[in-house]
């Protein structure tokens, strides 16, 4: 891929690059060694094998790995999908450790060889930036299907149209924001459960019933704020109060977490371990928690947390059930995400790659019903009963909130310094009570404003 | 060609010559590298994370240096006594050393825990109240220099073969002439391993303004960047935002302030380190 020239800056392509670092090496091995450099062959694109007309398209695609199971149902999934499309495409899945995953994406579209198909994550939107995913929306409208909003929350696939006209993934499952509450404390208080009607203000009132201390050490804590301390589940409150931290998810330009509205949901949250003491700090917490989570310990009444936790909270030794997110100032707000594919624009089997990533969004819905790895994207899957039965009783109650959803990412080319250098460590002062919630989003405001106004 | 001089050209020398060229480029690895001149080193004097990280790493070299050398020094002085199972603890104290990376750095996470960390543990049952470590900016810094003491091990065996190279006349002659302990050990033992302190001192230097491993692994650079040394801040703009081009100039940058005080620490040699044949021609 070739960059516009700019007014101050100059060109070099790759190859340029490699062949005068290469004749600087060759420059010094002639010094060392008094020898001269071997010629060496002109690098060139390597093309693809060409494919006989009866031989499959072979198409490499990747995920990160997750569990085992979850891990051996993917490579399941895969020869599912070679044996639905046996002589036509060929799919090879790599898994590997998320912290491996990106760099090598980003390896395979520098060595002008990419992975053909690759789960979304937020940082692939740089690849979309760089012009290296491929415009799915004719791949999408050609499957009817995904015109259907009665199946799919096609409301939502608006965040993924990046350019604000075409679709550049294809979702396969979505991850929402719950309250998970265990029922054994509930019943031992004689408290009825959370649901829908509940408010954040409810919440506060239950979490000090709930909140034992026992010789001025507390033993069992009403709430904690779980995925609620990320910058994404922070921003809720400023959603549900009408504002947001700023002002566009796709290239937003400009940061507003000083709101008044904005700092009052950070305010409650410290609130919350400060001034009410029903919920743990980030030390007592630690303490709490090691090898599990805190809810998982059964010392927690309530956490707001990610619905990828019905998983590992499956093995708790206690009863527990989830309930939507509460409210705030009178409405609710929630992040929501995709899980979906992505394909490389220089794919050489796109047909391939785009295949797999409309088989798993269509076909392949049905066995998340069984093996109840994701939350199916399809609405008819996700409300299969043989599907709900296996779930938390509460777990459509969240699900039927998907219409108060926002996407909990920001897509910008400095995302990842947004996120890592600005909100991170300045709302970790926030909860750790070293910066004041006022303090804490204006010193976000006015980074991330210089970030973007990097460009 | 030999194998050695092409193994050097290919995995040293390229890669070196490679990042002075990126260090020049607006590269992010996924697009061709776009020449952009100094703009990355211009940038980098502009970026505010550039000086907190140039400041984390001159507090922690500053502060972890000299104690790790005043420590490694007199522990050698200690071990340098002839007694029973003194080799079991010369291996004691050398363990350490051979044990560390990642492991250790987990290890002291957990040391530093503020509710239940040994090192608070053991500053409660002494009546103080021990602070948040790695939750509390101002103290977060300070335990990743308590942690570099791990592994000075390695400097205390250097200074221990510099202090049994001392010929036993010299301190006989010393004590003659009625020089004490503290005589002896200033006019007699720090002249004849100044050499050694030279030696301790240069590699002092360089793998403090190289830590890497603690930082990221007990601290990630938090919190509030407190601890975001240069090669944390490195390693973010090399591969979490695939800035590679300011990153290659990050790493010119060390190179230039490592070999700046390497230099320095040369210069200065002549005025305080003892050589055998006399000093030192400048």
């Amino acid at each position: 891929m070739t960059k516009l020239i700019g007014s101050r800056t100059s060109l070099i392509s790759r190859r340029q690059f490699l062949h005068g670092a290469a004749q600087g090496a060759a420059g010094l091995a002639l010094a060392a060694c008094g020898a001269s450099p071997t010629p060496t062959a002109q690098p060139g694109a390597t093309s693809a094998p060409a494919q006989s007309s009866g031989s499959p398209q072979k198409i490499r695609a990747m995920m990160w790995q997750n569990s085992p199971v979850l891990d051996e149902n993917f490579k399941i999934r895969a020869q599912m999908f070679n044996e639905a499309h046996k002589g036509k495409y060929e799919i090879d899945l790599q898994l590997l450790p998320y912290d491996q995953y990106w760099s090598k994406l980003d390896l395979a579209y520098g060595a002008k060889d990419p992975i053909d198909v690759y789960m979304w994550d937020v940082q692939a939107y740089s690849h979309y930036k760089n012009g290296l995913l491929r415009n799915l929306q004719s791949d999408f409208a050609a499957v009817s299907a995904f015109g259907d909003s009665a199946q799919y929350p096609l409301d939502l696939y608006n965040y993924w149209r990046f350019d604000g006209t075409n679709i550049f993934g294809i979702p396969e499952n979505i991850q929402m924001m719950s309250l998970f509450y265990n029922k054994d404390i509930f019943d031992k208080a004689g408290i009825a459960y959370p649901d829908a009607t509940w408010t954040y203000d409810k919440v506060l009132e239950v979490a000090k019933e709930l909140t034992i201390v026992e010789n001025g050490e507390t033993v069992q804590w009403g709430w904690d704020k779980g995925a609620l301390g990320a910058w994404w589940g922070a921003q809720t409150f400023g959603w549900a109060a009408g504002t947001s931290w700023f002002d566009k998810v796709i290239e937003p330009t400009k940061f507003t977490v000083s709101d008044p509205r904005n700092v009052e949901g950070l305010q409650w949250l410290i609130d919350m371990v400060n001034v009410h003491k029903v919920a743990p700090d980030a030390t007592q917490a630690a303490a709490i928690a090691q090898d599990v989570s805190l809810f998982q310990t059964g010392k927690l009444a309530m956490v707001a947390d990610g619905t990828w936790y019905m998983s590992s909270n499956a093995n708790s030794p206690f009863a527990w059930d989830m309930a939507p997110l509460p409210m705030w100032k009178g409405a609710r707000a929630l992040p929501f995400w995709f899980g979906g594919w992505v394909v490389a624009n220089a794919s050489k089997a796109p047909e391939a790659a785009v295949a797999w990533a409309t088989w798993s969004a269509t076909d392949y819905q049905k066995e998340l019903v069984t093996n109840r790895d994701w939350i199916p994207i399809r609405k008819a899957e996700r409300e299969d009963p043989a599907y709900l039965s296996g779930l938390p009783a509460g777990f459509k109650s969240v699900m039927d909130t998907i219409g108060d959803a926002r996407i909990g990412d920001v897509y910008h080319g400095r995302s990842a310094q947004l996120v890592n250098e600005v909100m991170n460590p300045t709302l970790g002062e926030v909860f750790n009570n070293n910066m004041t919630p006022e303090a804490g989003a204006a010193d976000i405001d006015t980074k991330a404003n210089e970030l973007l106004a990097q460009g | 060609m030999s194998p050695a001089i092409l193994g050097l050209l290919i995995f040293t020398l390229g890669p070196i010559v490679a990042s002075l060229l990126l260090s020049f480029t607006d590269y992010n690895i996924i697009s061709d590298p776009e020449w952009v001149g100094l703009k990355n080193y211009v940038d980098m004097f502009e970026e505010r994370l550039f000086w907190q990280a140039l400041r984390v790493s001159a507090i922690y070299s500053v502060v972890s240096v000299p104690l790790g050398l005043t420590l490694s020094l007199g522990l050698a002085v200690l071990l340098n006594h002839a007694m029973r199972g003194i080799s079991i603890f010369r291996s004691i104290y050398y363990m350490p050393t051979v044990i560390s990376g990642v492991g250790v750095a987990m290890l002291w996470r957990w040391l530093f825990n503020a509710e239940f960390g040994v090192i608070n543990v053991l500053l409660d049952g002494i009546g103080i109240e021990g602070p948040a470590w790695l939750l509390d900016a101002n103290w977060a810094l300070p335990a990743l220099i308590i942690t570099s003491l791990w592994g000075i091990g390695g400097t205390t065996l250097i200074f221990l073969a510099g202090l049994q190279a001392i010929p036993e006349e010299l301190y006989e002659a010393a004590e003659i002439d009625g020089a004490g302990l503290w005589s002896r050990f200033w006019s007699v033992t720090l002249p004849l391993i100044s050499n050694v302190t030279f030696f301790n001192l240069v590699l002092g230097i360089i793998g403090a303004l190289q830590v890497f491993t603690d930082a990221f692994v007990i601290t990630r650079g938090g919190p509030n960047h407190a601890t975001l040394f240069l090669s944390v801040y490195l390693y973010q703009h090399a591969f979490q935002y695939l800035n590679m081009g300011y990153a290659s100039a990050i790493a010119w940058f060390m190179f230039f302030v490592v070999m700046l005080l390497t230099v320095l620490v040369f210069k200065s040699s002549p005025l305080w380190v003892y050589y055998e044949s006399g000093r030192q021609e400048k």
